[in-house]
């Protein structure tokens, strides 16, 4: 289904997007989310760019094709049509495979990232961008399992990363571990102090060299070398401030121990800090590529852009010219960093994006992939190992970081595993000489950790440990906003922490008036959001009116005899739809609830009844009530069929069942009119008098405006008729709907707090009006009231929920009255239902 | 992503075909029981879940939208992977969609997992007079490639729902699971549990 460069339509965009890598994914993402028009392009036929994990075959190519020039294709005769070039980003690419054949046999089940190791700590802002903009629901996650140090040469030791790490390490000394303990109580101290903030870090230690600070406080140089490597994820050499340019200040030291701490048990299934997406970093742009196509992006992959046009006179950026020879113009570009913004653009002067800890622009980082036949480490599967400074050779200035993933991540076959290497160097001979010695230290622990488990298996020595290896070195380009913007490259970083942080500030110089996440009103309920807008919408279809049922089923009886030939049209799929609407449990009930003005009135209004009713023109004696039910009797059909009749239920509280109080005419009209406007219940906040969602109320409702039309104007009329309440003193109707297992946790109608009585007094009684019947559960109960309610008639069919209390099974067209206050006045605690 | 337990099955659907076969007409008519005539090409909602009760079991869809991204065939591998189901659509008054839809099926035999249930449903079938695909030669061709084929109309619901009951009848009970499948972000992951109580 390959179409050769088919025509952009529009041709005018708010942005255009060019790369599909991690930042500029966020960036059409944000900009999308914030309503422009946005193009994303990319001339690979994958996405993400220089962050995107590819087979081993895809990866060489896309490594050798990247790692040498290209010059504008485009001619360059036209002033106002510059030719874009792009630059190598990789360079050294070295690939060998010990077992071309295993790998050739199972290419497609690999998934390697171009810009490993990399992983994202559970608090990290990659994670809050995940979350943000709603991308969770497209990702999943493993766990890194744990992660190792290696502090003695050629030795790995697991990281005491948390209390009970501590306590079970066997390589510490009680000495050490003392430390260690002090000094996560320290940090925890300062981060959150309690009391008078004794214990916080001084503000001159803040500014002091991290590894300073920590032989200051007393601690060895193994404990300073586990907390900074491998804690505190630093790359260069703390110890020497001679080499090191880049040297950790004691405050961003303690801010990455709070990120790590803060990462412990964040998500149930994480058992430490680290995470990793399944199927491989690369299905990070893909979701916010997908969530921004979501949001109306244009997608167009494969698709090279060959030149830029540039306006003569001022020189500023105008438009694209694609491959296929099509125009396109926006008023913002974006490019990846591999591209070359022409010196013909802009007068104004780029400005890099620089992240305070982000490394010059000589420095690179080499990075290296291995395939393997076995786990570093027996029985876990996805770790990581920090090779600090000097653990492999003398000459090493910086960390090198190993990530082991298994085929439980799904980025390779079973019985093999991925190892992804980096370290920051600043030529790429000692780049190469680091992965390479790292790689040798990984096959010799691999090799003594199996012989000490297996000592008399030695046939499997004889296979390669690696099967497969790639080792590269990649420049680190900073984020430049200009005329045209360029996004950063990868940087030899374990997280995206410093790359979100300067994607977040070349979309604020890009758009400095809109937010760059997303305006989510809250990102675990987009499920409610039924705006047509939000990402997901859940419903499950009981929802459906009952009504519509027997439409389907009638439809597909029609369907069936008048298209014979579909064989597929079987009236046996009735069976399933005939199921489904006899065993969901559906009630649809109207709660009605009235109120008083003030509560003095109530009082009044009970003393002035008696002289009202007998002056006014309706005389609310049970006469009038029979004689206004033959009324209805005589213009409704549908309720004729069934006869009305009253029954108190409970006198504490004061609750009345109206048999056939409604039609089934006037059931279904209730439905309709309720089903477009359902969502989701909410409950009252007694603070502030606002709707707020509730783990308490799970159901979904709306209300009906009072009077909404004629057959609600009769109910109202008829419920005033029943209760003696007017009409005025109503509250709208609610129709609520509850589905299997949904609910609203024993509660009472009436208000305890200030803020709601002053709104419309208090509330009175409630009428529930039970629309649909239900095979089994839906009942009412009243959990405080008072008699022997198990010697009902109905008693046996009720479910074990409703034996807790009295209980009222909803029956189409029933109506259960109750009173909150009780005749004094005061309020009833027995009126207490679920 | 198919899991099974307790008789409750999770299942990823996607839907794949041309730029206005009627894709997200066909989910909207299943979920949210509306149709729109005009409906835009990119809907805002690409993401829908439903559950469906068969006989043995309960079927919740994970229902994915292409969000517009088949339109210049750039759709993302993510969008494939762990589809259990795929509903491949075409529009019967038009050969091509038809032809395209031909295309989607070998798109997915190439990226999807082999084992899905997969069905072709020739939509728009209350447009009788504009026909040009008839049914008997999308019969042919779906049995030739193991597919199950239904003509729809997301207009009249005709066999809307029907398709899905049928793709949720089809559904392996007991999925092999090659990748234990990990965990899913949720900003207050404690508090999602649903508390099953029968009172209103």
């Amino acid at each position: 289904m390959t179409e050769a460069h088919p025509q952009i339509d529009p041709t005018n965009f708010d942005l255009i997007v060019l790369g599909t890598g991690l930042p500029e994914s966020l960036i059409a993402a944000a900009a999308s989310s914030a309503g422009k028009s946005v193009l994303h392009l990319d001339p690979n036929p994958f996405y993400g760019s220089h962050f995107a994990s590819l087979s081993p075959d895809d990866l060489s190519a896309f490594l050798s094709s990247s790692s040498s020039p290209h010059p504008p294709s485009f001619p360059g005769d036209d002033p106002a049509t510059v030719g874009l070039a792009t630059l190598p980003l990789y360079s050294d690419v070295q690939i060998s495979s010990s077992s071309p054949e295993v790998i050739e046999e199972h290419c497609r089940k690999f998934s390697l990232d171009l810009a490993g190791p990399k992983v994202l700590f559970c608090a990290d802002k990659a994670v809050d961008a995940i979350l943000k903009f709603g991308t969770n629901h497209y990702l999943e996650f493993k766990a890194i399992d744990a992660s190792y140090i290696c502090i003695e040469k050629g030795k790995l030791m697991k990281v005491p990363d948390s209390r009970s790490a501590i306590f079970k390490d066997k390589n510490l000394s009680l000495m050490e571990k003392n430390q260690l303990m002090k000094f996560f109580k320290l940090v925890q101290q300062h981060l959150d102090p309690d009391e008078d903030g004794s214990a916080k870090v001084s503000e001159e230690d803040l500014e002091t060299p991290f590894s300073e600070f920590l032989g200051k406080i007393g601690l060895q140089q193994k404990i300073k070398s586990i907390i900074m490597y491998s804690i505190a994820m630093a790359d260069q050499n703390q110890d020497n401030v001679d080499i090191s340019e880049d040297i950790l200040r004691t405050k961003d030291g303690i801010d990455r121990l709070a990120l790590f701490h803060s990462s412990m048990g964040r998500f149930p299934n994480a058992s430490g800090a680290l995470i990793y997406p399944s199927y491989g970093q690369g299905e990070l742009p893909q979701a916010f590529c997908r969530r921004a196509a979501v949001k109306r992006c244009l997608y167009v992959l494969r698709m090279p852009v060959v030149a830029l046009h540039i306006d003569q006179d001022d020189g500023q950026y105008r438009g694209i010219k694609l491959a296929s020879g099509q125009d396109l113009f926006s008023p913002r570009l974006v490019l990846d960093p591999s591209f070359v913004v022409p010196s013909q653009v802009g007068s104004s002067v780029e400005e890099p994006v620089k992240i305070r800890s982000q490394k010059d622009a000589e420095a690179k980082v080499a990075r290296g992939i291995c395939i393997t036949r076995a786990s570093l480490m027996p029985d876990v599967s996805n770790l990581l190992v920090i090779y600090p400074p000097r653990s492999l050779c003398p000459e090493q200035d910086t960390a090198v970081r190993v990530l082991q993933l298994g085929s439980t991540s799904a980025v390779c076959p079973p019985g093999m595993f991925l190892l992804y290497l980096s370290a920051i160097c600043s030529d790429s001979s000692q780049g190469k000489t680091l992965l390479n010695a790292a790689i040798s230290a990984v096959e010799v622990s691999q090799i003594s950790e199996r012989n000490a488990m297996n000592k008399n298996e030695d046939a499997e020595v004889e296979k390669p440990f690696i099967l497969w290896k790639a080792t590269y070195i990649q420049k680190l380009c900073m984020g430049k906003y200009g005329s045209i913007t360029s996004t950063p490259s990868s940087d030899g970083n374990l997280n995206y922490n410093d790359l979100m942080d300067a994607t977040e500030k070349l979309f604020h110089s890009l758009y400095p008036d809109e937010a760059f996440f997303p305006e989510a009103t809250s990102p675990g309920n987009t499920e409610d959001d039924d705006d047509g807008t939000s990402d997901t919408v859940q419903r499950t279809l009981p929802l459906r009116k009952e009504g519509a049922l027997p439409e389907i089923l009638d439809g597909k009886l029609g369907q069936a005899q008048a298209e014979e030939g579909l064989a597929m049209a079987k009236p046996k799929n009735l069976r399933y739809l005939g199921r489904k609407a006899s065993s969901s449990t559906l009630v649809f009930t109207v709660l009605l609830v009235f109120s008083f003005a003030v509560l003095i009135l109530l009082a009044i209004w009970i003393l002035s009844m008696p002289s009202g009713s007998s002056s006014g023109p309706k005389v609310h004696d049970l006469t009038s009530i029979v004689r206004k039910t033959s009324d209805w009797t005589g213009d409704d059909e549908g309720r004729s069929e069934s006869e009305q009749w009253a029954e108190v239920i409970s006198w504490e509280p004061r609750a009345i069942v109206y048999h056939n109080f409604l039609s089934k005419n006037e059931c279904e009209h209730l439905i309709k009119l309720a089903t477009p406007h359902m969502r989701k219940s909410a409950v009252v906040d007694s603070a502030t008098g606002k709707r707020k969602d509730s783990r308490v109320r799970t159901s979904s409702g709306t209300f009906l405006a009072r009077g909404l039309d004629k057959m609600i104007q009769d109910i109202e009329k008829r419920i005033a008729d029943f209760t003696f309440i007017p009409v005025e003193n109503g509250e709208g109707l609610q129709v609520l709907h509850y589905e299997v297992g949904q609910k609203y946790e024993p509660h009472f109608d009436y208000f305890l707090d200030e803020y709601n009585t002053k709104n419309g007094g208090q509330r009175m009684a409630t009428l529930l009006m039970y629309l649909s019947d239900v095979e089994e559960g839906g009942e009412t109960v009243f959990p405080n009231a008072k008699g022997n309610f198990s010697d009902g008639p109905w008693w046996d069919e009720l479910s074990d929920c409703g034996k807790k209390g009295l209980s009222v099974k909803p029956k189409r067209g029933d109506a259960l009255l109750f009173w909150s206050m009780r005749p004094d006045a005061t309020l009833d605690q027995s009126s207490l239902h679920g | 992503m198919a899991t099974t337990g307790n008789k409750s099955i999770n299942a990823k659907l996607v839907l794949l075909g041309d730029v206005g076969a009627g894709k997200s007409s066909l989910v909207l008519r299943f979920v949210r029981g509306q149709f729109v005539e005009f409906q835009e090409s990119t809907i805002g909602a690409a993401f829908f879940s439903q559950t469906l009760a068969v006989n043995d079991a309960t079927v919740k869809f994970e229902i994915w939208d292409t969000a517009g991204q088949e339109r210049y065939h750039s759709l993302a591998p993510m969008y494939y992977r762990g589809a259990a189901a795929a509903i491949i659509v075409y529009d019967i008054t038009n050969q091509a969609s038809f032809e395209r839809a031909k295309k989607w099926v070998q798109e997915l035999h190439s990226q999807g997992n082999p084992n899905m249930v997969t069905a072709l449903a020739g939509n728009k079938a209350d447009l009788l007079d504009a026909r040009k695909v008839t049914s008997e030669e999308a019969q042919t061709y779906a049995q030739e490639n193991g597919l199950f084929f239904l003509e729809t109309s997301a207009k009249t619901a005709s066999n809307v729902n029907d398709i899905f009951y049928e793709i949720a009848k089809r559904l392996p009970r007991v999925q092999p699971a090659p990748n234990p499948s990990g965990m899913v972000l949720m900003e207050r992951p404690a508090e999602r549990t649903v508390s099953a109580s029968c009172c209103s």
